[in-house]
């Protein structure tokens, strides 16, 4: 990797305008065009691996706790605070509480320990993308914003843990999918 | 021709290799071309100082992990000339070199 093309010597502007053709044509023969294209293969296929690398499991099954904090907070929108439920209620809020700042500190401690030193393409932005990864993006959704929803129907308790097992689990499992199923399609 | 063939830049295969990282990625930050082109962080940077001088490299500074950290992304001129450059390598890989009437 360390080997350079010979770079013509001290080419000025108008050497390049005039005969840029022939001046890099000359140079990048048969040989060092081979040379070039081991280069360039072996970068975009350090770039492509290092890209879908999957996060950490000990950052992820700690911000994967935001999500039954988002569906104890939300439970507590069927309580006023006062009444026989006082209790319940504050219990809840604190719980949530506890939840979301276990969450964020997984993720702070995931940013500042990171010695992550390549942010993928998302696939919005033309990113690779696979039905692992649609799953994934599901399983977070589920876990957060449907959980809160289902709150006004099903008893929170289980689906507190649900939304946990979801979130922990399925992104975690899909990611690692999505990743084999690109790793195995790279040409 | 395209500009990538006039630009000597992309004549050393670690400038043209550095791109080709790039492309398939959104950010990278200086110490993975070091770690992995096994080059010092002063050469390192010269390559990413030439990149970014042709237009074909941003760099954005960020806190992402400990201390601040350099960031790189390709632009979408670097995406152009990258995309020619390695047409005219591809090219170049599978014909004769051509005789000095150029």
């Amino acid at each position: 990797m360390r080997a350079e093309l010979p770079v013509p010597a001290a080419p000025t502007t108008e050497r390049v305008e005039s005969f840029s053709t022939c001046v890099i044509l000359a140079q990048v023969d048969t040989a060092t065009a081979e040379q070039h294209l081991v280069a360039i293969n072996g970068a975009l296929r350090a770039g492509f691996e290092a890209s879908i690398a999957p996060i950490r499991d000990r950052y992820w099954f700690g911000i994967a706790a935001l999500g039954p904090a988002a569906v104890l907070w939300r439970a507590t929108w069927r309580f006023d605070g006062r009444g026989p439920w006082a209790a319940e209620f504050t219990v809840l809020r604190v719980l949530a509480a506890v939840l979301a700042l276990v969450a964020l500190g997984a993720l702070v401690s995931y940013v500042a320990d990171s010695d992550r030193t390549v942010v993928p393409l998302a696939p919005v932005m033309g990113g690779p993308t696979t039905r692992w990864l649609f799953l994934a993006s599901f399983a977070m959704s589920f876990g957060v914003v449907f959980s809160m929803g289902l709150v006004e129907f099903v008893d929170y308790r289980p689906l507190a843990l649900l939304s946990y097992v979801v979130l922990a689990f399925v992104p975690r499992y899909a990611y690692r999918r999505h990743s084999t199923a690109l790793r195995e399609s790279y040409p | 021709m395209t500009s990538a063939m006039s630009n000597p830049l992309l004549v050393s295969p670690t400038r043209a290799a550095f791109l080709g990282v790039l492309v398939n990625t959104r950010l990278v930050e200086t110490s993975f071309f070091a770690e992995h082109f096994v080059l010092t962080m002063e050469e390192t940077a010269e390559h990413l100082s030439a990149l970014k001088d042709a237009g074909y490299v941003k760099e954005r500074r960020g806190t992402f992990g400990i201390g601040k950290r350099r960031w790189h992304r390709i632009t979408g001129h670097g995406q152009v000339d990258f995309a020619a450059h390695l047409e005219l390598v591809i090219s170049s890989a599978g014909t004769e070199r051509p005789s000095d009437s150029g």
